[in-house]
């Protein structure tokens, strides 16, 4: 009886990771979408914007200016 | 604002950073809002080359963002000089700064502002309004507890009644909302209408222009009409848990 049980709850496990795996990937790959979607917006092309962390402070060494840093979201509006 | 051509125009004299926080796993920076002290968005702050922040933007305006970042470099500037080369007026404004960004706490601040000496009168003013706004937050009630929180408000209420009779209150919009806005509270429980209606009349001189605010004066008003009404004899008095106050109509 047990051996049975073992059995279906193994497959029923196995018939939900695929689709669990699949949700986070779905997720991942919209996250990634809604960011790409937002560093293309024009405010973010035409105003000079980096959102590299490192880059911002290079450039802040290598011209003396202060950083303006505009924190924002990609995943929610 | 920020597809303006003025902000176009101010976004040539700074290095422009945007951080993005995308709840993609294990992006490089993704926590960089908290260890910079954001706790919502937008977050808007000056950095220096470090990375660490110098200013707060305290308007989000072209205008705002210009001072915060001015305001920050000057910080820079003056944290560059030998501290015997340091003014008076550069050690009030490293004073004020640090106020702003939280690095100062009542009692720290207060031993900071008890060393100025020869302050001018613009000065001392300065230097007592962000003395006084560190009080008001000192006082306000910082718990989950709802009850307790209502309690401390009470005492915080009362605490403001009586500097404000001393002649202290706040200048700035972001003391003046909590110092009056508990004074209300206070000034109900006492049933004091006339201590209401004054520090009602001290909100609407600073936000009664404010359209989103017109909801909470509106019923502010109505909060004040009980009390007087109270006061002439013409209400039952009302129990904690009536807020509503709307009672049937038999």
């Amino acid at each position: 009886m047990i051996r049975p049980l073992v059995l279906a709850l193994a497959g029923m496990l196995l018939a939900t990771l695929p689709t669990a795996a699949r949700a986070q990937d779905v997720d991942v790959a919209k996250m990634q979408k809604q960011y790409e979607e937002k560093v293309a917006e024009s405010w973010f092309t035409s105003n000079g914007f980096t959102d590299d962390y490192a880059v911002a402070k290079a450039k802040a060494v290598e011209t003396g200016k202060p950083i303006f840093a505009y924190f924002s979201r990609s995943y929610a509006p | 604002m920020l597809s303006t051509e003025e902000f176009k125009a101010f976004s040539t004299e700074y290095v422009m950073f945007c951080h993005i926080t995308t709840r993609i796993p294990g992006r490089a920076d993704e926590d960089l809002l908290q260890k910079k002290g954001g706790t919502g968005f937008p977050y808007l702050v000056a950095l220096d080359a470090h990375g660490d922040v110098i200013a707060k933007a305290k308007d989000r305006s072209v205008a705002g963002f210009r001072a915060m970042m001015e305001s920050g470099a000057k910080f820079v500037a003056i944290q560059a000089k030998p501290e015997a080369e340091r003014t008076l007026d550069d050690r009030v404004f490293v004073f004020l700064h640090d106020i702003e960004m939280e690095e100062l706490d009542l009692a720290a601040a207060q031993a900071e502002a008890a060393k100025f000496e020869g302050l001018s009168p613009e000065q001392k003013a300065q230097v007592d309004g962000a003395l006084l706004g560190l009080e008001i937050e000192s006082l306000l009630p910082r718990t989950r507890d709802r009850e307790e929180a209502k309690r401390l408000a009470l005492v915080a209420g009362k605490r403001f009644s009586e500097m404000w009779a001393e002649g202290r209150e706040p200048k700035d919009e972001a003391h003046i909302q909590p110092f009056f806005i508990v004074m209300l509270d206070y000034a109900e429980s006492e049933k004091d209408a006339a201590l209401f209606e004054k520090a009602l009349a001290k909100l609407e001189a600073t936000f009664g222009e404010n359209p989103r605010a017109k909801g909470f004066f509106d019923a502010q008003k109505g909060r004040l009409a009980k009390l007087k009404a109270a006061d002439d004899g013409g209400v039952e008095d009302h129990h904690e848990g009536d807020e509503g106050g709307e009672k049937d109509d038999h």
